[in-house]
């Protein structure tokens, strides 16, 4: 009875649709299975992938890691309003610590899956500049036993080896993902039905606007705060580089990216590991975001739209492995200029913020929601989108229960 | 055991609910993915009942639509074409994919028939919560009808 009693005090007040609501949110579960990368999973190619992952003889220069722009102490972003290494980019570094969760991977959603994305920075010209053969050399000189164990062996194909190396980082980051934070502890309380002093009244109430009268969760949903979607903001800066299309080309880019699902580097299941069976006449796009040249999609003759990667003839619709590719609409018309939501998990210490870096801190964005200034310069504004016209008081209070996202940083490189 | 019981029944801090059945922390006001009853075409030349896979169908997730068609008194239609297409009508867009239409038993000279009216269209996805509104284009015997049926995500 005594339990009872405290139970029903009620924590903080909470309506069952918001409450249902805020539990929705946490905690965050195990990642979702990685189908095309066999050893996504496996310990031993995640401590391979952990080492690949900061070894700076991966590039051309012998300079640079992913751990120069994905650095632990900023949950694995660079504080960089863009990316720099051998050049300068035009979007910012984003975590890497939700790759276990994804759909669509950079941006711009031109990749399918967390291990053909690890590959990308090491060809990219700006980045790391190698080539798959610099990096099948490197990895023979420095790697053979942990590729013998892990892969049976290093790929003969330079392209088959950079697939390798992806697989392994692949499983390295997924070990990264967000460890639980202040807000997973109070959602535990409120689970438990216990009165909770975890998060102070401003963070409540800020809670309460995320998931109610703001409206976030329209887009920042499920356990990783986000949608997995794309959506364009209609941000105000005229970006540097000029206007980016975004997830109008990497839709139709994903379709005849060199690894994507349909190539013969993805693995099956059931199947032998796809070691050294390139894709017949693919090419490794070693081109920087917005570069020219995007894919002609088909028709999809059943609905006249245009499809990502029409499925192979013979490969029926109940057997396909590549179900996302299968049905991804590459014209739909909200793709332009639309970016991938990234997750809010520790999102206080990845800024700057928004795809090019344009908002430096998270009062800078909320700021961006309660007016949103300007006009779109290409397509329009998401639909969903109105200024959020909240006060000072309820923005700081947003802001507070954002901070709430974030985790302690992990450990530093090794 | 009882204290247990009592915990699930509180819930949150709304307003008391009254009688005995525990709230649960349901999806909030989504209405049910599953037409429990037929529903009647606009002209109603047709009976539709359908259902997801899985259901109800998850927010940015792939998913499947069965819908079994009859006539008015209840046989089934084997031989019409189906379409299945959702919108979101006030923002003034469709799905971000292109679904793909199942095309049942088919014979060597690619005739094809629904056994049962079963027509499977996979490929569906919604990709934000909010106003959807699912369609039913049925061309058969009888003509052609729709079934528009609305569903909060
Ligand atoms: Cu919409």
């Amino acid at each position: 009875m005594l339990l009872l009693l405290l139970a029903c005090a009620g924590p903080d007040g909470w309506t069952e649709q918001e409450r249902a609501a805020i539990l929705s949110l946490s905690p965050v579960p195990a990642p979702a299975p990685s189908p095309t990368n066999r050893v996504a999973d496996d310990p031993a190619a995640a401590k391979l992938g952990e080492a690949l992952f900061f070894d700076e003889g991966l590039s051309i220069d012998g300079q640079t890691s992913c751990g120069s722009c994905h650095l632990p102490k900023l949950h694995f972003s660079d504080g960089e309003r863009v990316a720099t290494a051998l050049g300068t980019g035009t979007r910012n570094t984003p975590s890497v610590e939700s790759v276990g969760w994804g759909t669509w991977y950079f941006w711009d959603g031109r990749i399918d899956s967390a291990w053909a994305q690890a590959a990308g920075p090491l060809l990219n010209p700006l980045e790391m500049g190698a080539t798959p053969e610099h990096v099948q050399a490197r990895v023979r000189a420095a790697y053979a036993d942990e590729f013998a164990k892990v892969f049976g062996g290093v790929a003969e194909e330079p392209t088959a080896t950079l697939a390798q190396v992806g697989k392994a980082l692949e499983a390295y980051e997924r070990t990264l993902g967000p460890k639980p934070a202040r807000f997973d502890r109070y959602a535990a309380d409120l689970l438990a039905g216990t009165d909770s002093d975890v998060l102070s009244d401003q963070e409540k109430a800020g809670l309460r606007l995320f998931v109610g009268e703001a409206s976030c969760t329209s887009c920042h949903h499920g356990p990783l705060f986000t949608d997995h979607s794309f959506h364009n903001l209609g941000l105000p800066a005229i970006p540097a580089g000029g206007i980016d299309p975004g997830r109008a080309r990497g839709a139709g880019d994903v379709g005849v990216d060199p690894l994507n699902c349909r190539s013969g580097h993805a693995d099956r299941a059931g199947a032998a590991a796809a070691t050294d069976t390139a894709a017949p006449g693919a090419q490794l796009d070693t081109a920087a975001p917005g570069a020219p040249g995007g894919p002609t999609a088909q028709a999809d003759t059943a609905r006249s739209k245009d499809t990502a990667a029409p499925a192979p003839s013979g490969v029926s619709a109940a057997d396909d492995p590549c179900p996302e590719l299968r049905y991804l609409d590459a014209s739909f018309p909200d793709w332009a200029s639309a970016f991938k939501t990234p997750s809010l998990r520790n999102v206080a210490a990845t800024a700057p913020y928004m795809h090019d870096g344009q908002l430096d801190s998270l009062g800078a964005v909320l700021q961006f929601y309660n007016t949103l200034p300007g006009k779109p310069l290409v397509g329009h504004r998401e639909l969903t989108l109105e200024p959020l016209q909240l006060s000072s008081s309820e923005l700081a209070a947003l802001e507070a229960f954002l901070r709430t996202l974030t985790a302690e940083a992990p450990p530093a490189a090794p | 055991m009882i204290a247990l019981l009592a915990l699930l029944a509180c819930g949150g801090d709304a307003p008391a609910p009254s009688g005995g059945a525990a709230p649960t922390a349901a999806e909030p006001a989504a209405e049910p993915a599953l037409s429990v009853a037929p529903l009647p075409t606009v002209n109603k030349l047709y009976r539709i009942t359908w259902h997801t896979t899985p259901a109800p169908p998850p927010l940015s997730t792939l998913f499947e639509i069965e819908a079994v068609v009859t006539d008015p008194a209840g046989a089934p239609v084997e031989d019409a074409q189906v379409r299945i297409n959702a919108r979101m009508p006030q923002h003034g867009h469709g799905m971000a994919t292109n679904p793909e239409d199942d095309p049942g038993t088919c014979d060597a000279a690619g005739a094809c028939t629904h056994p049962g009216g079963r027509y499977l269209t996979r490929g569906m996805k919604f990709h934000m919560p909010g106003e959807w509104t699912l369609r039913f284009d049925v061309e058969g015997p009888a003509g052609a009808d729709h079934l528009e049926v609305p569903l909060r995500l």
